[in-house]
């Protein structure tokens, strides 16, 4: 838990006793936010908001306020807020905390958020694996609408607006808004083509926004202690405070509070160093989507675009962290696999792609591969991205192409010596299925490729 | 076993929450699992008859999403995360444990339990994590997990690390995930009722064609045939014959993606997306880009051709199948 955050702003409410009661929330400035925005019209809450510059905590980082302002308005169509709650990215959780520990304020975003486009419904869209969230959420709800803060008179503003918890059903691809979207019409979760986007044409083909749990959560903060006391933090282009989760081998992996801005060692200093006086080896700063970093870049800012010019994406705020012992080629083929189980089989480059990717990586990782696959996956890599229907083709070949750019070396040694560098060994039922070429390593000197910092490949 | 009548007016009670009937599929599906404790046919068959779409839809969804399961296995489901974070922590350990001591999957002895393994639970900092009936224990060491599992299969699973809850039955996590005991029901409906009789009312979206909503409030009779049948095919078989884009579009089931939209939304649209994917710029070069944008158009960012406007709606002249996949 965040103990040790390095700011307390979003999660200035985390740990205080049964604030996921409605009364315990309204001492600590709860519903302040939506008081404020009340006495305001829905474009000058849209302005506060892009003055703020709050960009979006879901991964693309795109202006929420700008995202509100292009929702279309005076069409005789309802209008929808819906929350983005599927958190799924491998690595995260900053959204799932917020919601168990403080439910209501995201409900207070969520009505908020309405306002701002006048909408008259909103829907939290749940990942089902998230009980208790649900459960905290189902409460928070049920206990603002006999408040009369949700209903047909929003705290006698005698403006509707209603909200539902939707809860999923275990698919990571409704992440994706449009595939959010269609699972949340009841459908297989697959992208939508767009245009139309869904601002014009989202929900039952009405005005529609999506927004991640954090992005709308943030909202009434900003609202309650203003603009200036957001920006205070961060830099011109990425403002504000971020909920992070830091993980993997770290002393105190856990959900923190950092301001955007800092450089990325400090996270892990935060975490308490590397597990066990372990040296860094390689990490991924926003998720398995976001391309791995080796070592040397973890001086970079923690900010949109310096972690881009690092050759990286923000991403959800998934600081992922492996140390010396860890293979490379055993974290990149688990996250393959993830991705291929997660394709949802709408476009042949991801779903085809994801499958034969995940053999080829086993085949090196069991030390059955050959020098071509490493030019195989480059090549299947170059041919899945920029050409799949939606963005988790694109994700797909993140690790790889990171992976074969920063760690070469650990990938040749694989196939030199015939077997994993680091010793790990695979799952036991997921021996390769393709047929095993003869490996041809000619007179290749065979490197003492290991853990040890001394050893070289 | 057949569905029972309280639950199916439970299902339709959940039905009318939403605008769009169909939008209740997901919640009626945890709803039959609630009951049965998996899919089962029969739920496939209600859910099919309440939302007026084939068995074969309705199957199409169930399959697609991992938390319904299509056999039934007992009391605890145990999900081990194996995503890289916790399988280098131990979860792979476990994993492979698990299935050895349950020789595979399912174990049917004591309470009965099924092992899968899960993608990224959203709980990194606990890895490795183990959720039992969607409780999240971790960090396990592996004689923690294999203690863990032993308890459920004698149906007496600790509180969970996490949260404090001891998990009930994998029957009733799925009725609480149906949403039918949330309380709050009875304003959904009402609100779902406002909707539905909205100046334009919300459309049940079928591939690029927006089929219009008739039965506010969601109606038993559905969007995903019946009312295919009787609104849109006898108003679109005309249209489909002189296959010309005219005023009509908005209000039959002949509006595309793309022929609807005016060209100037259409590029802010296509702008929103290429820089909403490519995280670039401040927000003044955004909105000075989609300002800009308006005067060239910016071809689609997919490969897919674009959307022929005539053929926005295929007619269902071939008349063996008027469903939405017409």
């Amino acid at each position: 838990m965040a103990t040790t955050s390095a700011i307390i702003a979003m999660s200035e409410r985390y740990g205080v006793e049964g604030v996921d009661d409605i009364e315990v929330y309204e001492q600590h400035g709860g519903y302040e936010g939506l008081r404020k925005a009340l006495t305001m019209e829905p474009s000058e809450i849209i302005d506060v908001v892009k003055d703020a510059g709050v960009r979006g905590r879901g991964g693309a980082g795109f202006p929420t306020g700008l995202k509100w302002s292009f929702v279309a308005q005076g069409t005789g169509k309802p209008v929808y807020i819906v929350c983005n709650a599927d958190e799924g990215e491998p690595g995260t959780f900053k959204d799932r905390p917020l919601m168990e520990q403080d439910p209501h304020q995201l409900v207070e975003g969520m009505i908020v958020g309405g306002l701002a486009i006048n909408a008259v419904q909103g829907y939290i869209y749940l990942r089902g694996e998230f009980r208790h969230a649900g459960r905290q959420l189902s409460k928070a709800i049920a206990q603002a609408y006999e408040k009369g803060y949700l209903g047909a008179d929003v705290m006698g503003s005698g403006k509707r607006f209603d909200l539902t918890l939707h809860r999923a059903a275990g698919a990571y691809i409704c992440g994706e808004e449009t595939a959010l979207l269609d699972s949340l019409e009841g459908k297989r979760g697959q992208p939508r083509l767009r245009p139309p986007f869904p601002a014009a044409k989202g929900l039952y083909s009405c005005p529609t926004t999506v927004n991640n749990v954090e992005s709308i959560a943030a909202v009434p903060f900003i609202l309650r202690h203003g603009v200036d006391w957001w920006t205070q933090w961060g830099t011109e282009k990425s403002t504000g405070p971020k909920l992070i989760g830091v993980s993997g081998d770290v002393a105190n992996p856990g959900n923190y509070e950092v301001p955007m801005g800092l450089p990325m060692r400090e996270l892990i200093e935060i975490a308490g160093g590397m597990a066990d006086g372990r040296e860094l080896k390689f990490f991924c700063p926003g998720g398995s989507s976001t391309p791995l970093l080796p070592a040397e870049a973890i001086d970079t800012d923690y900010t949109y675009e310096a972690v881009i010019e690092a050759g990286s994406m923000l991403g959800t705020g998934a600081v992922m962290i492996y140390s010396d012992q860890r293979c490379v080629v055993d974290a990149i083929l688990g996250w393959t696999r993830f991705y291929e189980h997660e394709s949802c089989g709408k476009c042949t480059p991801c779903r085809e792609g994801g499958y034969w990717l995940s053999q080829v990586l086993l085949r090196i990782e069991t030390g059955s591969g050959t020098m071509d696959d490493l030019t195989l996956l480059q090549d299947v890599c170059d041919n899945i991205f920029g050409r799949s229907f939606c963005a988790l083709g694109d994700a797909l070949t993140s690790p790889i192409v990171a992976g074969l750019q920063h760690f070469r070396e650990e990938f040749e040694a694989h196939v030199i010596q015939g077997r994993c560098p680091l010793g790990v060994t695979p799952p036991r039922d997921d021996l390769p299925t393709l047929a095993v070429r003869a490996r041809d390593h000619g007179n290749a000197q065979v490197p003492s490729f290991t853990a040890e910092p001394a050893g070289q490949a | 076993m057949p569905i029972s009548d309280a639950t199916r007016d439970e299902a339709r009670h959940l039905i009318a929450r939403y605008p769009v009937a169909r939008s209740a599929l997901l919640p009626l599906l945890h709803l039959v699992q609630g009951e049965e404790g998996f899919v089962s046919e029969d739920g496939i068959a209600m859910c099919a008859e309440l939302l007026a779409l084939t068995k074969a839809e309705v199957g199409a969804v169930a399959t697609f999403y991992t938390m319904y399961k299509r056999e039934p296995f007992g009391d605890y489901l145990l999900s081990v995360c194996t995503n890289p974070t916790c399988a280098m922590l131990g979860g792979r350990e476990i994993y492979e444990t698990y299935v050895e001591r349950c020789g595979g999957h399912i174990d049917a002895d004591g309470a009965g339990v099924m092992v899968e393994h899960a993608e990224c639970l959203g709980i990194c900092d606990a890895a490795p994590v183990v959720q039992v009936n969607y409780e999240m224990y971790g960090p396990l060491t592996t004689d923690e997990a294999v203690d863990l599992l032993d308890r459920a299969k004698a149906g007496d699973v600790p509180p969970s690390n996490r949260s404090g809850e001891v998990p009930p039955s994998i029957r009733q996590v799925h009725r609480e995930f149906s949403g039918i005991e949330d309380t709050f029901g009875d304003h959904l409906v009402e609100a779902a009722r406002l909707q539905a009789t909205a100046e334009v009312a919300p459309s049940y979206r079928s591939s690029e064609t927006d089929i219009p909503v008739t039965h506010p409030g969601g109606d038993p009779a559905g969007h995903g045939g019946a009312a295919f049948r009787e609104v849109a095919a006898l108003d679109l078989v005309p249209i489909a014959a002189s296959p010309t884009s005219d005023g009509q579009a908005d209000e039959a089931a002949h509006e595309t993606g793309v022929d609807d939209a005016e060209p100037a939304d259409q590029a802010q649209a296509e702008a929103l997306d290429e820089i909403g994917e490519r995280q670039a710029g401040s927000e003044e070069a955004l909105a000075e880009r989609l300002k800009g944008g308006g005067s060239e158009p910016v071809p689609p960012s997919h490969d897919q051709p674009p959307l022929d406007p005539d053929a926005g709606a295929t007619p269902p002249e071939a008349g063996d199948d008027d469903r939405e996949e017409a």
